[in-house]
């Protein structure tokens, strides 16, 4: 499997369940107020962005005996699968079109340093016994998880 | 709108004065109905008083409790006040804001608390004479007792919502500006309650106006006598209308349809996705699928006007010139949308759990409107209520002791409907022009069906028939907003 079809399953099993929640949610909620459909939009979005930061973390950690521009393709088929379900975000009104501007800039930033590090540092790890590459990913992860309330309120404000 | 405040805020009473200073002559004077006596949540209204140095038009948005802001766009002559009405929702915990600009584009805002909170019932006592001692004595501590001058009382209907009864006497009567008197009389054809203290050729214009055949308005010879014909019609319960959760019952609206849209454009487009991965050699169309599905999805989702339907009810009585309308409008997204909705003919502002914009031209009132913004998936409910002068129902019921008849008298056909008399419910077939028919002999049907069920409080009263029918209310000019399910009740008692 190369990588653009990796990062295009990857997109997929991202927004499966995404989907499928937002969709029951959605449903249940076909005659409440506005606001709680808003919450349920944004909430999905959050999600979203959130299993894709993990789903990227893992694609880091791939071998990187691939074509480092097939690799980069894998990204951008990853981060560009979801577009669709964003534009119905923002027709729901639950996002502006600079919010989810500034969540794709910051997502599309996240994936290159992990890609830059899987490119960098997994070739010393192939002759060490560490996977820097990999640690490192992984650090990464940890502050963007452990920071979320920064990225997250410059994303939505 | 927010900018300098030009004009200071000089509170006095409950009435807001704004005043540049000496040499400026912009001025603009706030004061709330019924003398600042308010209930919270509840709609009454804010007379403002605009002086202008230029000529020209000025705009005010007033904010009040947790509604949406309503915008009034008026005319103003150099150097005349200019008097206008505007409903507010005040709150105990929060001030009344307004804001605007004046014809030569200086903005203004401040700030207008309402005081005078009303839990409970309220009375209010615009006559003269009357002593609120024995006024006490007779409502038996049941309710608060207002003073208000004839100035204080409000042109807007709605705004008799503060008030469960109203004493009004002769002289303050004659005080009242046309505008006050049609606020007086909707609030009488909607059965308000009300007791005149005045001559006999003033109240039968007033008993004219009265709904539900004027048992909700009775004449007192002097004021002691109105003292004690209070106490006995403030405890006379008066009819409700369905409220929102009896027309969502009666509704015929299906949810909304957006989600179905949703759904077939990301089932789409997931599996073209699935098989542009599985069989294309090339990446680029993986990377053009998102984005034309998105510029598909933004095309389809922006500038579609909502899907609205119109649930209504109308209730009369036979003998009675006057309607009541109740009618709740659906509002569901279809995507991005934002537009101006023209506002029924007559009509109180709105009560729902979500609200438009409200925007009012005070000079042609005929193109007041609701300002709507939707979204996909969003769903709104606008509850208006309103009355009807000088109603003609499509049919008429006849009741004498043993028997109910209903007859068409107008040249068209009019639907089936449903009656209730005599503890039975009877299905009134489709009537042709002139024709009658007679409950007489007819076999009772089961009430089973949600109007149906609307019917029974009407089947175990005596001396009582009720009808209900189809019946196209035309709230709206024109076309704009389709009818889903509306009907007409009917009332006669013997």
């Amino acid at each position: 499997m190369n990588s653009v079809r990796f990062g295009l399953l990857m997109a997929l099993l991202c927004c499966g369940p995404v989907l499928i929640w937002t969709a029951g949610q959605l449903m249940s909620d076909s005659t409440a107020a506005s606001a709680k459909t808003d919450e349920t939009l944004r909430t999905a979005v959050e999600a979203l962005w959130l299993v894709q930061a993990c789903a990227a973390a893992l694609m880091a950690t791939m071998p990187v005996e691939n074509d480092p521009i097939e690799h980069a393709q894998g990204m951008l088929a990853f981060w560009l699968v979801p577009l669709p379900l964003l534009t119905l975000v923002w027709a729901g009104g639950a996002a502006d079109a600079w919010m989810l501007a500034r969540g794709l800039a910051a997502a599309l930033t996240f994936s290159s340093v992990l890609l830059a590090i899987n490119r960098g540092l997994g070739r010393i790890s192939h002759s060490s016994p560490w996977p820097w590459h990999g640690v490192l990913s992984l650090v990464l992860v940890y502050f963007v998880w452990r920071f979320d309330k920064v990225w997250l309120g410059w994303i939505t404000h | 709108m927010i900018g300098r405040p030009l004009l200071k805020l000089l509170p006095v009473f409950l009435a807001l004065s704004l005043d540049a200073g000496a040499d400026e002559p912009e001025q603009l004077t706030a004061k709330i109905a019924w003398g600042g006596y308010f209930r919270s949540g509840v709609r009454t209204e804010i007379g403002l008083t605009l002086i202008s140095a230029e000529g020209g038009r000025a705009a005010v948005r007033l904010v009040s409790g947790d509604t949406a802001p309503i915008d009034a766009a008026l005319a103003v002559d150099p150097g005349t006040p200019r008097f206008i009405s505007i409903p507010v929702t005040p709150s105990a915990e929060q001030p009344i804001r307004i804001s605007g600009f004046l014809p030569n584009r200086r903005t203004f805002e401040a700030e207008i608390a309402a005081s005078y909170p009303i839990s409970g019932r309220a009375v209010a006592v615009a006559a003269e004479g009357v002593e609120t001692n024995s006024l006490l004595e007779s409502l038996a501590g049941t309710a608060a007792v207002i003073s208000a001058h004839a100035s204080d009382l409000p042109r807007m209907a709605q705004s008799y919502q503060v008030v469960d009864m109203i004493l009004l006497g002769d002289r303050e009567f004659a005080e009242l500006d046309p505008e006050q008197f049609e606020a007086l009389s909707d609030y009488l054809r909607d059965c308000g309650r009300l007791v005149f203290l005045g001559a006999e050729e003033t109240w039968e214009n007033l008993e004219a106006e009265a709904g539900c055949g004027g048992a909700f308005a009775i004449r007192a010879e002097h004021p002691g006598q109105g003292a004690e014909l209070a106490g006995e019609l403030l405890d006379r319960a008066q009819p409700s209308l369905p409220g929102i959760q009896d027309l969502r019952d009666l509704s015929a609206a299906q949810p909304p349809m957006a989600l179905r849209t949703a759904a077939v454009l990301l089932f789409c487009y997931f599996t073209a996705l699935s098989v542009a991965g599985l069989t294309s050699p090339r990446p680029w169309p993986l990377f053009l699928l998102p984005l034309a599905f998105s510029a598909l999805a933004a095309a389809l989702l922006t500038g579609k006007p909502p899907e609205m339907r119109l649930t209504g009810w109308t209730e009369t009585s036979v003998g009675d010139d006057n309607a009541r309308f109740v009618a709740l409008l659906t509002v569901s997204g279809t995507g991005r949308w934002q537009g101006r909705l023209p506002a029924p003919i007559k009509f109180w502002l709105p009560k729902a759990e979500t609200y438009p914009d409200i925007q009012l031209d005070i000079d042609r009132p005929e193109t007041h409107g609701l300002a709507l913004k939707t979204e996909l998936f969003s769903y709104d409910e606008l509850l208006f209520r309103g009355t009807i002068r000088r109603f003609h129902p499509p049919l008429t019921l006849d009741l004498d002791q043993d028997a109910v008849a209903v007859a068409n008298p107008g040249g068209t056909t009019q639907p089936a409907g449903l009656l209730a008399w005599d503890g039975k419910l009877f299905a009134l077939p489709s009537l042709r022009p002139g024709e009658r028919w007679s409950a007489e002999n007819q076999a009772p049907v089961a009430p089973d069906s949600p109007e149906a069920y609307k019917l029974r409080p009407y089947l175990n009263r005596d001396r009582m028939a009720a009808l209900l029918i189809p019946y196209a209310s035309r709230l709206w000019r024109g076309n704009e907003v389709p009818g889903d399910a509306e009907w007409l009740l009917i009332k006669a008692r013997l």
